[in-house]
């Protein structure tokens, strides 16, 4: 017998498949053949521990029967009034549904109602996908009223896939939506080649799908370092996770627990997960509200600049135009500032040149060289107006700042020769004032 | 003033009385009439039509043996020249079966990306003159992310390599459920290409590619096309493990063509030195290019490429201005497009002429050229009738020259035209279940699909192996299958060509502030060819090595004129792990198992161009590295040898001769290539070996260390290894361990009937190198092995 197999024999540790056939001469030749090979020395057994207390003492939850076998199962209930960082669960539960469709660019969404939605997070023993992944840990949640139900599927083992994603589809029947943070690229991916793995039928295709990191990375991404789910966590919705098991260490885990079946290493990835989908919940909630007509007095003026660009992306006009009003009377610089220069766009697509020139003459009195400003008065004062004086006098102005690129500032002096040609006054080559000369060769000798 | 025509060229060429003297044999081998079938009655007639419109008015009789066999659902190998149609032997079924059942799908395996995107534009036009949605994709790592999904869903025929197979579609199977449901064929062209290594994986590729279609019900035929080889039926066989069918007899015409084989004149005889092989490969080249005769040159090495491109280059540069890619290189190494730019010039006939190394030996389309020159012997009989095959696939007359070179094996075809002309070609050869191998993709296949107790996975009892996985904690039992278990993506940790699956890239460093990628060299050539102070050349510019980023894979270059280029030196050291098997035969113990190698590029040599002298020496400090392998030794007892009337110098050149013939012989013998084994000198304590200094041979202890005390010496057990040269072996060695008399009688053959006076390369390899005795000593320490003390 070999040590490795009388090791175990003392310690009590469940035989590993390995220990009926490895007394066998030739297997031992074999292993120690390969190992000359690869030029490694044998691992030392894993050290087994004195107690391994059973899952259902740590985790609370249950077996559950399935004809395809059966798996662990932890629930839980919170009510309307637990707290998930700023926000409450019923808080939550209000989420507006035609905002959320918008936010997510999933038209069906909006006709559906909060407890249609199934929040899904699952964990999984890589991310290199591909058809050796498995996701053991399956996180759902839904709301029945103001309350939010979560349900965790367990594999203790490989075997009890099957089941695991037979539980799935009984969970997902009554719901009609999905929503996760990057499902579309990973666990719904992942989750679909586990169906066709085990021959069962995909519960989960062809429903509306509420992907928020893309939504996240348009409303919130550009102004954090990065778009994970922790970060977002924490700059939106007021959670800081304190002693979160990292998630590139949950497959290691995993691994651990199926070779010494410890309860204690799980907990951690419960938990884990367990706030995961809260945190869906509530970064929906987070990013539909950012697309109101009022939103929070507390948004980040830049998260609404992105907001109502994306409304106005999505032809909600008015909407995004009663974002920016919103910010132009909030009056903070720079946002002020960016967001009469979305508005002055917007009422330029539809038309309507007195606000377009209130705008750009408001941009330009805090800022005479503001070049986006100076140049569409100009546009819309030559080409729309025909008062090539007026136009001309905005481009001179402007460029009396003497800021600008370079190439502002060669395109700046191109409009002002046309204009003066089209107003009459001395053409190119023509002697002109030597100040006036000046400037051009100033900026050329930079 | 006109130009001569390659019928004209020749006819000056037999004239020529300098040239003629150096032809060993110039055979004429005449156009072959064609052998035709009719359709078989099965064919679509609209798929019919397409096919006559394109000029297969009949099918040729191979043709027609081949679409019925797989009609029939019979695996077929098909073993035919160059330019017979193979192609149509696949594409008709392939299309018959879609065309009467849409969701029919096949997948297309080509050793290459570039012949998968040839015959993808093949299958294209096939089905744009049909008139039917039928889809065709090749998929590969250039596939754009964005049109994958619409490949896995819609592609009927996917065209694809076994990389890719391998990494990217296998691991992903549940993605193409569409394909492996469907999938009714499966193609692999080139056949020939997958032997040693490479056929070893691709063994297992198919293991669990068979494995993944049974998954989802399928059971595809599979069609092989091979080049002439002297075992398809046998090597489909090992790659496939099932029965197959063999279509051997072409019924395809063929042009006439004129083979010649030329052996330069020796230059000192007393070196046994000859002319070198690219002298003559210039001198025709350019003759044949000045007549705007359209020319391939294939040389045997990257460096050689780059050389001959430079003289053929410097030669055109002389009359008025012609377009930079008039003559031009092509090997790995140079980046896609510039390849893509290369092979569309040759089309056109921008480029007149090409040198490559075997990059352009296979079927990539560069149209009919008319002359193919090797400048050396490809190494195998397949390969030069492959070569020979670039020129006139259809056209009329067409050339074909090698030129021999003065290692064994090609003096020994330049001096037995009747064997190379009467030989069939060499055997391919795999090891599927190496263990390294086997336990690699044992691995991926795991990833794809859990093993059940009782699977078979090749020959070797896998549950051990699944067992030793688990061990290792990459697989886990439960429920009496074993599931992958681990975060990493297997398929990832090896490469299918060689062990080691990375690549180095070279980065122009010359305009400080604006590097640029200008080749990659794979992790084991760039030991050789990257170190700093080489010379590295790209389209015959040469490039100087400033630093060597082991860590970061990168090797930072800069233009340079030079008039010299760099050769590496490395030694190799080997040292006995396990004997398989040990006998005594004569005075030598011959045996054969597992070795440890270890190899160190420890200097370089500057080289002048056209000269060919020695500038000078340069050190390299680059890190050993080791390999497992299979070997196969003899151990002569010292005091037999010191029993020989010579020095103890002597004799190591004698053994290192002798090395140097039985290492050309057993390629020979194994019809194997010469990379594919190596050999050394040394001790089977591994403590001992012969390493080669700018100044001649000494004994050392360890690498780098100073030479060993004379007390020390008398230790040495002289041993000759020959070893597999890939980790884990290939199978050459317990091969070479039962041909050993066998073997040694060739070497005493060959030393004996060699015309040279104190050795040459084509007997016991350059006397600069092993001595001026070392012929001599050679041949007394064969005699002392075969007929004893």
């Amino acid at each position: 017998m070999s040590v490795k197999s009388r090791l175990r024999r003392l310690t009590g540790e469940a035989p590993s498949p390995a220990a009926p056939t490895q007394d066998r001469p030739e297997v031992t030749e074999l292993r120690r053949r390969i190992e000359e090979i690869l030029g490694r020395r044998r691992e030392p057994p894993a050290v087994s521990r004195d107690r391994r207390p059973p899952l259902g003492e740590i985790v609370a939850g249950e077996e559950v029967e399935t004809p395809h076998g059966s798996l662990f199962v932890t629930g839980e209930t919170f009510g309307g009034g637990t707290c998930h960082g700023y926000r409450r669960v019923s808080d939550l539960a209000a989420l507006d549904m035609p905002r959320a469709a918008l936010v997510g660019n999933v038209r069906d969404l909006a006709v559906l109602g909060i407890e249609d939605l199934l929040f899904l997070d699952t964990e999984t023993t890589g991310l290199a996908g591909g058809t050796g992944t498995v996701a053991f840990l399956i996180g759902l949640g839904w709301f029945e009223g103001t309350r939010f139900v979560l349900r965790q599927l367990f594999l203790r083992d490989y075997a009890e896939e099957r089941a695991a994603l037979a539980h799935l589809s009984d969970l997902a029947a009554p719901r009609k939506a999905l929503v996760t943070f990057n499902g579309k690229a990973f666990d719904l991916n992942l989750l679909s080649a586990r169906f066709i793995m085990n021959r069962l039928t995909n519960p989960l295709e062809g429903f509306p799908h509420l992907d928020l990191l893309h939504p996240s990375r348009r409303l919130v991404g550009a102004r954090l370092e990065n778009c994970r789910l922790g970060t977002l966590e924490a700059a939106l919705l007021g959670l800081l996770r304190e002693g979160d098991l990292p998630g590139s260490e949950i497959p290691e885990r995993y691994f651990q627990w199926l070779r010494t079946r410890d309860g204690s290493l799980l907990p951690d990835i419960f938990l884990h997960n367990r706030l995961d989908i809260l945190s869906l919940a509530a970064l929906a909630v987070h990013l539909a509200e950012l697309v109101l007509p009022e939103p929070p007095p507390a948004a980040d003026p830049r998260d609404l600049l992105a907001a109502a660009r994306l409304l106005a992306d999505r032809g909600d006009r008015a909407g995004a135009g009663e974002i920016l009003n919103g910010l132009v009377a909030r009056g903070e610089a720079p946002a002020s500032r960016e967001a009469k220069a979305q508005l002055s766009l917007l009422c330029k697509q539809t038309g309507r040149r007195d606000e377009t020139a209130r705008l750009w003459r408001e941009i330009l009195r805090e800022d005479p060289g503001d070049a986006f400003a100076a140049e569409e008065l100009a546009k819309q004062l030559e080409h729309v107006e025909k008062d090539f004086h007026a136009a001309l006098a905005v481009v001179e102005r402007w460029l009396q700042c003497g800021c600008g690129t370079d190439g502002e500032r060669e395109a700046f002096f191109h409009r002002r020769e046309r204009l003066r040609r089209r107003a009459g006054l001395p053409a190119p080559g023509s002697p002109v004032p030597s100040g006036d000369e000046r400037i051009p060769d100033a900026q050329a000798g930079r | 003033m006109s130009r001569l025509t390659l019928d004209e060229w020749l006819t000056r060429l037999e004239k020529n009385r300098r040239f003629m003297e150096n032809v060993t044999a110039l055979k004429r081998i005449p156009a072959r009439e064609a052998r035709f079938v009719d359709y078989p009655g099965w064919v679509h007639p609209r798929l019919r039509s397409v096919l006559e419109a394109r000029g297969a008015r009949q099918l040729w009789s191979h043709q027609g043996e081949a679409v019925d066999l797989v009609r029939q659902g019979k695996d077929v190998v098909l073993v035919t020249p160059t330019a017979s149609g193979k192609t149509l032997c696949y594409n008709l079924p392939v299309l018959q079966r879609i065309l009467e059942e849409p969701e029919t799908r096949a997948l297309y395996l080509f050793p290459t990306k570039a012949l998968a995107q040839d015959q993808m534009h093949e299958v294209h036009g096939l089905i744009t003159d049909l008139r039917e949605d039928i889809r065709t994709f090749t998929y590969d790592g250039d596939t754009p992310d964005d049109a994958r999904q619409a490949i896995r869903r819609q592609g009927h025929v996917v065209v694809t390599n076994p990389d890719m197979l391998h990494a990217g579609i296998l691991p992903h199977h549940t993605k193409w459920q569409k394909l492996f449901m469907n999938l009714r064929f499966v193609v692999i062209d080139e056949l020939h290409v997958y032997r040693g290594v490479f056929g070893s994986h691709l063994a297992n590729v198919i293991r669990r590619l068979v494995r993944i279609c049974r998954f989802y019900g399928a059971d595809p035929v599979f069609v092989c096309c091979s080049a002439t080889v002297a075992n398809p039926k046998e090597h489909a066989e090992a790659v496939l493990e099932r029965p197959v069918e063999l279509i051997a007899e072409s019924g395809a015409p063929a042009a006439a063509k004129t083979f010649i084989l030329y052996n330069p004149p020796i230059v000192n005889r007393e070196l046994g030195i000859r002319q070198s092989a690219l002298t003559p490969a210039r001198n025709l080249a350019g003759s044949l290019v000045e007549e705007r005769i359209q020319t391939i040159v294939f040389t045997t090495s990257r460096l050689n490429v780059e050389v001959l491109t430079r003289y053929l280059k410097d030669r055109f540069k002389k009359g008025k201005p012609l377009p930079d890619t008039f003559v031009t290189g092509y090997r790995g190494g140079y980046l896609p497009n510039l390849r893509r730019q290369i092979e569309a010039g040759l089309r056109n006939r921008d480029v007149m002429g090409v040198v490559s190394t075997n990059a352009l030996e296979l079927g990539i389309d560069i149209g009919d050229l008319e002359a193919c020159i090797m400048a050396g012997y490809p190494g195998s009989v397949a390969s030069t009738w492959q070569q020979a095959g670039r020129a006139g696939r259809r056209a009329g007359r067409s050339l074909a020259v090698l030129i021999a070179r003065s290692a064994p094996m090609d003096q020994f075809i330049a001096e037995h035209p009747e064997y190379f002309f009467s030989r069939s070609p060499e055997h391919c050869r795999i090891n599927a279940d190496n263990l390294l191998i086997l336990l690699h993709h044992l691995k991926s296949a795991a990833f794809e699909l859990p093993f059940e107790r009782g699977e078979r996975f090749g020959k070797e009892n896998i549950v051990e192996l699944l067992d030793y996985l688990t061990e290792k904690g990459v697989l886990h039992e439960a429920g009496d299958r074993w599931h992958w278990s681990a975060e990493s993506y297997p398929a990832d940790e090896v490469s299918l060509r060689s062990i080691n699956p990375e690549n180095v890239v070279v980065v122009d460093d010359t305009e400080k502030g604006n590097p640029r990628i200008i080749a990659e060299v794979d992790w084991d050539g760039a030991f050789t060819a990257l170190h700093e102070g080489a010379i590295y050349m790209v389209e015959s510019q040469p490039y100087q090595v400033d630093r060597f980023d082991l860590p970061g894979k990168k090797a930072y270059v800069r233009k340079v004129d030079v008039d010299y280029y760099t050769d590496a030196m490395t030694y190799t050291n080997v040292r006995v792990i396990d004997r398989f098997a040990e006998t005594r035969r004569g005075s030598a113990i011959v045996e054969h198992g597992e070795v440890q190698v270890v190899r160190k590029v420890v200097g370089y040599k500057k080289i002048k161009f056209y000269t060919s002298e020695n500038l000078g020496f340069g050190d390299v400090h680059l890190p050993e590295r080791d390999m497992h392998t299979t070997g196969y030794w003899f151990t002569i007892p010292r005091d037999l040898l010191e029993a020989l009337p010579y020095t103890r110098e002597q004799i190591i050149d004698g053994l290192a001769g002798l090395a140097y013939g039985l290492h050309h012989l057993a390629a020979m013998l194994l019809m194997a290539d010469l990379h594919d084994i190596d050999r050394c000198i040394g001790d089977k304590s591994g403590e001992w070996f012969v390493r080669h200094t700018g100044g001649g041979r000494v004994i050392t202890s360890t690498p780098g260390a100073a030479e060993a005390e004379p007390a020390q010496e008398d230790a040495f057990d002289p041993t000759v290894f020959l070893f597999d040269a890939y980790p884990g072996g290939i199978g050459f060695s317990d091969l070479l361990y039962g041909e050993h008399r066998r073997l040694l009688e060739s070497a005493r053959a060959l030393l004996t009937s060699c015309p040279c006076l104190h050795g040459c390369p084509t007997c016991v390899g350059p006397t600069l190198e092993v001595g001026n005795r070392a012929k001599e000593v050679a041949l007394a320490i064969v005699n002392l092995l075969l007929d004893g003390p």
